[in-house]
């Protein structure tokens, strides 16, 4: 288990500024919750895995998003192929069980959609480092206390992941079975590790308190600089207003015209 | 006469909901340029005066709280830390839970965004104490990938970007490994030495702080049992064995020959001074040292 | 009559819990018997015990949460913060009623309302604006979602909520309110009367 996505590499994607990877991953995520036709979904995924190709990420990490990605797509797929009622029926399966005609687009729709979302915030975290997260958003006005806290978590979303595998591998020492066990017994012994972890983690509240305040931090009342401030080129403006003007004729498109709509009345 | 940089006057520091006193009746003063070495068993009361010293005290943390404490003049009943982070930077016993950052720069950065230093002011001040800290190599590197003793580092760093005055280090070396805690422990004495920066550092490895401190003080139960320099406090050795407080090898094995009629007036503390009394020891100088 | 500021400690409660929640987020894939049938939801019940000890910043440590572990549960991040926002129920209630309760659940009373409230009726009403949200998104049809989905995301949370919830609570809550961290209010940890 791990917590480390960020894939070094000196690509175009990876020198955009943070907030036009900010505004990547929301346009992208819009786009696809927007659009129902599969061809066009189709056309957004096909783009987006170009784009992760060309990453060249590594099995590690996309292996996380393929295995959602594959899971959530079958029962996606049961759901929207045996449960939905959309159009005519076009096979009976058994009795009252049918495949309806437009189950079968709106299938495929939404298994692109899923992927489409699933790898926009693949390519996103694998080019986006901790630091320009947080300086993405700030750019794009969240208040500072807000990026602290997401900083915070993580900060320590990688620690708390080692302490978990280190506690669990000591009381596995100690003859603590996890795996081959019912599950009863596996959600017991889950609590001799679950509870000194959290001792451990709730113990650095007033510490980690302590130190924010002791450097100066304060959430009102002291107008603060940062170091880094991120470059917003010509053409990362070019590439923010294209990414907004494009959600925005696709957004109007839908809503006044029914484009790319199967089903209206849902996204 | 200059005014003391620290003065802590009959100060008294309960925790909220406890009926025991942390801190009881604590009166001292330091001066600028002086390293302070504070002394006392678990639960003495040495980590709450350290508290007390920088405001966290009685603002982060609520109690009942006697006395004053002055820093360079400001009064820390009334100034919050936020504010006396510029006068005094303070490093705690673990390093991991007193950062906030994923790279070595930024959490050095991060004091200096909060008091609303310009970026290239930023730059010089971090190349500043990198370089102080010998860190140089490590500025991208996330923090946690460091050593111990980088990490306490870094943290030291961090808290001098801010150019306090004085600089609080709660047990810095306490988790760390021999030569973490050396690393740790040379560059307080150079910030000292070189820098004239006020040390007050709670230790409980006295062969360490011995070499650094000017003076020192022994908690007990929230009291001060002893105040008094090196040579004063290392050679009051049935004081420390009470207040479970170990000595200096070399102040040990001093005292052991003490015992056995050897002529020391005076134990060692030092490893310099320990190797010269056994010199002369050995040599049969009759001028012991 | 009551006033609060927004202090560095309730940040870093916030962030705190919401690393934990992410990690059990992604733990909890350890208790899947089918592949995406998780059985036991564990930030469930520390979801709970959180909002009982922290109040507010329970809820959003519950809230960053599910943000973090996105990619792990095959949500983009911005489908996170719906999922996020919308679903901690349990962990919603047990915020606004803690103070009904003792926090340790020792007597009947505390422990019914605990179960009644927050591990029957807090868990359903997750499992049910999950159904909700999956269907606004378009990963389940409504006949799916009702049908099908709902019991096993329900039965997850509310055997977590059960077993774990109760557990830190009588265990961790005289240790939380030692290390000075417990919340008297909903936003603060300690109400200031003016």
């Amino acid at each position: 288990m791990a917590y480390d996505f960020y894939v070094a590499r000196q690509t175009v994607l990876h020198k955009l500024s943070p907030p036009t990877k900010v505004v990547f991953l929301l346009s992208t995520s819009l786009l696809a919750l927007e659009v129902q036709d599969p061809r066009v979904n189709a056309l957004l995924l096909v783009g987006l895995l170009l784009g992760a190709l060309s990453l060249r990420i590594p099995w590690r990490v996309s292996s996380i998003f393929f295995r959602s990605g594959l899971i959530v797509g079958i029962a996606l797929s049961i759901s929207w192929l045996f449960f939905s009622k959309v159009g005519e029926p076009l096979y009976r399966l058994w009795d009252g069980i049918y495949i309806y005609d437009l189950a079968i687009p709106l299938t495929l729709s939404m298994l692109f959609r899923l992927w489409t979302l699933l790898t926009s915030t693949l390519i996103f975290v694998a080019i986006t480092q901790e630091s320009e997260f947080i300086a993405g958003l700030r750019k794009l006005k969240v208040p500072y206390a807000l990026c602290l806290t997401f900083a915070l978590v993580l900060r320590f979303m990688p620690l708390l992941i080692e302490e978990y595998n280190q506690i669990r591998e000591a009381q596995m020492a100690r003859a603590l079975e996890l795996e081959k066990i019912p599950l009863l017994e596996r959600m017991k012994h889950f609590m001799a590790i679950i509870v000194p972890w959290l001792v451990i983690s709730l113990k650095r509240v007033s510490t980690l308190s302590a130190a924010i305040d002791s450097r100066g931090f304060k959430i009102t009342g002291r107008p603060r600089t940062f170091f880094h401030e991120p470059d917003v080129s010509l053409a990362d403006w070019f590439l923010i207003l294209g990414l907004v003007g494009l959600f925005a004729a696709v957004f109007a498109l839908r809503t006044w015209m029914g484009y790319f709509v199967i089903v209206p009345g849902r996204l | 006469m200059t005014s003391p940089l620290i003065r802590v006057d009959n100060l008294s520091f309960r925790y909220e909901g406890s009926e025991r006193w942390a801190l009881s009746n604590v009166r001292f003063d330091v001066n600028e340029g002086e390293v302070l070495g504070i002394f006392g068993r678990s639960e003495a009361g040495k980590t709450t005066l350290c508290m007390c010293m920088n405001g966290l005290i009685p603002h982060d943390l609520e109690g009942d709280l006697q006395g004053s404490v002055e820093v360079a003049g400001q009064n820390t009943k009334r100034t919050e830390p936020q504010d006396l982070a510029t006068i005094v930077g303070i490093i705690f016993q673990e390093p991991e839970s007193q950062f906030i950052m994923t790279a070595v720069e930024d959490e050095i950065a991060f004091g200096m965004e909060n008091i609303g230093l310009p970026p290239n002011e930023i730059e010089e001040r971090l190349r500043l104490v990198l370089k102080l800290t010998k860190l140089e190599q490590y500025r991208r590197k996330p923090p946690r990938r460091l050593s111990g003793g980088q990490k306490q580092r870094v943290a030291i760093a961090s808290a001098l970007a801010l150019r306090p005055k004085i600089l609080i280090m709660d047990e810095p070396t306490s988790e760390l490994d021999p030569i973490g805690k050396n690393e740790v422990l040379a560059i307080a004495k150079e910030l000292n030495r070189e820098h004239n920066i006020t040390i007050i550092l709670v230790e409980h490895e006295t062969e360490l702080a011995a070499d650094i401190i000017d003076r020192g003080i022994v908690l007990s139960e929230g009291r001060v049992k002893f105040q008094g320099t090196p040579s004063e406090l290392f050679g009051n050795v049935e004081l420390l064995n009470r207040e479970g407080i170990f000595l200096p090898e070399v102040t040990e094995v001093g005292y052991g020959l003490s015992k056995h009629g050897f002529p020391i007036t005076q134990l060692p503390f030092t490893f310099q001074q320990g190797s010269a009394l056994l010199q002369s020891l050995l040599t049969k100088d009759r001028n012991p040292v | 009559m009551f006033s609060f500021s927004i202090k560095t400690r309730d940040i870093v409660i916030a962030a705190l819990c919401g690393a934990i929640n992410a990690v059990l987020q992604i733990v909890s894939t350890f208790f899947t018997p089918i592949p995406g049938l998780s059985v036991l939801y564990p930030p469930s019940g520390f979801g709970a015990a959180t909002a009982v000890w922290f109040g507010f910043w329970g809820w959003v440590g519950a809230v960053l949460g599910t943000l973090f572990a996105a990619p792990y549960w095959g949500y983009s991040m911005p489908v996170a913060v719906l999922f996020g926002v919308l679903t901690p129920w349990e962990v919603l209630i047990a915020s606004l009623l803690r103070r009904n309760f003792d926090p340790t659940l020792k007597n009947k009373r505390s422990l019914g309302m605990f179960i009644g409230l927050v591990v029957i009726l807090g868990t359903f009403l997750d499992a049910l604006f999950g159904m909700l949200v999956s269907i606004y998104v378009g990963y389940y049809t409504p006949d799916f979602a009702f049908t099908v989905a709902i019991w096993p995301w329900w039965l997850a949370d509310a055997v977590a909520a059960f077993v774990i919830g109760i557990f830190l609570l009588r265990v961790l809550t005289p240790y939380v309110k030692r290390m000075g961290l417990f919340y008297e209010g909903f936003f603060a940890r300690k109400i200031e009367r003016s």
